[in-house]
């Protein structure tokens, strides 16, 4: 819950200090719920991707670890991890499939979606709202903040 | 005109600027080397070039310029002159897309709102550059524009809103992608989250409201060029995936890129657009 709460909160900021001047900070970075790819394996037992967690680190020695097969909603996922020099350097595919025909539809893009979703940013994208919703999010986030 | 939640404030030569048009809201961010009220002047004009299109061109205004044309009470050469150009520029768009863009309506109308917001946006964002402003943002209405030159390393990454209205509880962001040491600069975003099924699908019999995707964003080198695209995948669906593919490879210095959402929330991407997606340890 933790998680979702502060996903919403950051973006909603994020609108907030578009029409605020609100700085947005950074909430968590770094911290274990920033999307690291072995929060979408959702209890998988084998979670060797946690090596390459999304906070920065210099000390850690140069790595590859491969995940297990993880099954997710339209198939399974296995991701190759290369860290070099503290960061990662190289997601590589393996055997990753996709079903309900999906031939081109696959599992790493909602890892790297999902990956991305900690790091800051300034600006949000979304379907053309109206100035009622504008309106509405502003103020849900301002009662968040509360 | 409604004012806005928060119109305008200036610190340290930074803006930071709110207009309510065309039924949404646009809001640019930047530095100004001016002081306070003459950068206010200024973001003042900009917002009287957003509401002078949407004079001319609101379908919603019984007598724009537009309404009345669709009623056929008027011509394209009566009308100003910036409406022949929007024609020119729908009708090319039409043929860059192969037809999945399309500014006439299932009544064979012309309802060029799929490009005017952004084209509007555009030509604000334009003026505010040759004022001297620097580290111009712009969203316009959830389509983003980012300046050539940006100091700060947040400013290059712009969040993807899931596929629901930022008013809904479930609201949150779906992905954070980063332009920094890319061509692109705009980012713009179809769906049906906000206003319902609003886009059409110009192939379909009786050009059918297109529904098989729940939600476009196109990453582009200019705002209108994200904008026509995110219209014409919505309306193409999931195929317009290898459509915008084989694009890429013909025309690559116009390329874009594309993430699709399905509507049970699986995505698809153009090859390439993993790239893009912001690195969660990239401030390292």
């Amino acid at each position: 819950m933790r998680k979702t709460r502060h996903r919403i909160t950051n973006s909603l900021l994020a609108l907030f200090a578009l029409a605020g001047g609100v700085v947005l900070t950074q909430h968590f970075a770094g911290s274990g719920s920033s999307g690291s790819f072995s929060t979408t394996a959702s209890g998988s037992s084998s979670t060797p991707s946690s090596s390459t967690s999304a906070a920065p680190t210099t000390g850690k020695p140069d790595k590859t670890v491969t995940s297990a097969a993880v099954p997710y909603q339209f198939g399974t996922v296995q991701l190759t991890v290369t860290r070099t020099s503290g960061k990662i350097s190289k997601i590589d595919i393996g055997s990753s499939s996709a079903t309900n025909g999906r031939q081109s539809a696959y599992a790493y893009l909602v890892q790297y979606a999902i990956a991305s979703q900690g790091t800051n940013f300034s600006n949000l994208s979304g379907a053309t709202y109206t100035t009622d919703a504008f309106k509405q999010a502003l103020s849900s986030a301002i009662t968040k903040l509360g | 005109m409604t004012e806005g939640p928060i119109r305008y404030t200036f610190q340290n030569g930074h803006f930071l600027y709110s207009e309510n048009c065309m039924g949404t809201v646009f809001v640019f961010s930047g530095q100004s080397a001016l002081g306070e009220a003459d950068t206010l002047h200024r973001l003042e004009q900009a917002g009287d070039i957003l509401h002078e299109a949407d004079r001319t061109f609101s379908l919603y205004k019984e007598n724009s310029p537009l309404s009345r044309l669709a009623r056929g009470e008027t011509s394209v050469a009566q009308c100003p002159p910036v409406v022949s150009e929007v024609w020119d520029a729908c009708e090319k768009w039409e043929k860059i897309t192969d037809g999945w863009f399309s500014a006439f309506t299932p009544q064979n109308t012309f309802d060029p709102s799929g490009l005017v917001k952004t084209w509007a946006a555009q030509a604000a964002y334009d003026f505010l550059k040759t004022q001297g402003f620097t580290e111009v943002l712009m969203n316009a209405g959830g389509d983003i524009l980012l300046d050539e030159q940006l100091s700060k390393p947040d400013d290059w990454r712009v969040a993807l809103h899931k596929p629901v209205s930022i008013a809904s509880a479930e609201a949150g962001v779906l992905a954070v992608i980063d332009l920094k040491n890319t061509p692109f600069r705009a980012v713009c975003t179809s769906g049906s989250a906000e206003r319902g099924l609003h886009i059409w699908d110009p192939k379909a019999p009786e050009k059918a409201a297109a529904n098989a995707l729940a939600q476009v964003t196109v990453v582009g080198r200019s705002l209108v060029q994200a904008d026509v695209w995110a219209t014409a995948c919505f309306a193409h669906g999931p195929r317009a995936i290898q459509q915008v593919n084989a694009y890429n490879s013909a025309h690559p210095e116009d390329s874009i890129q594309v993430v699709v959402v399905y509507p049970d929330g699986d995505l698809n991407a153009t090859e390439g657009f993993i790239e893009l997606f912001a690195k969660p340890d990239s401030e390292a």
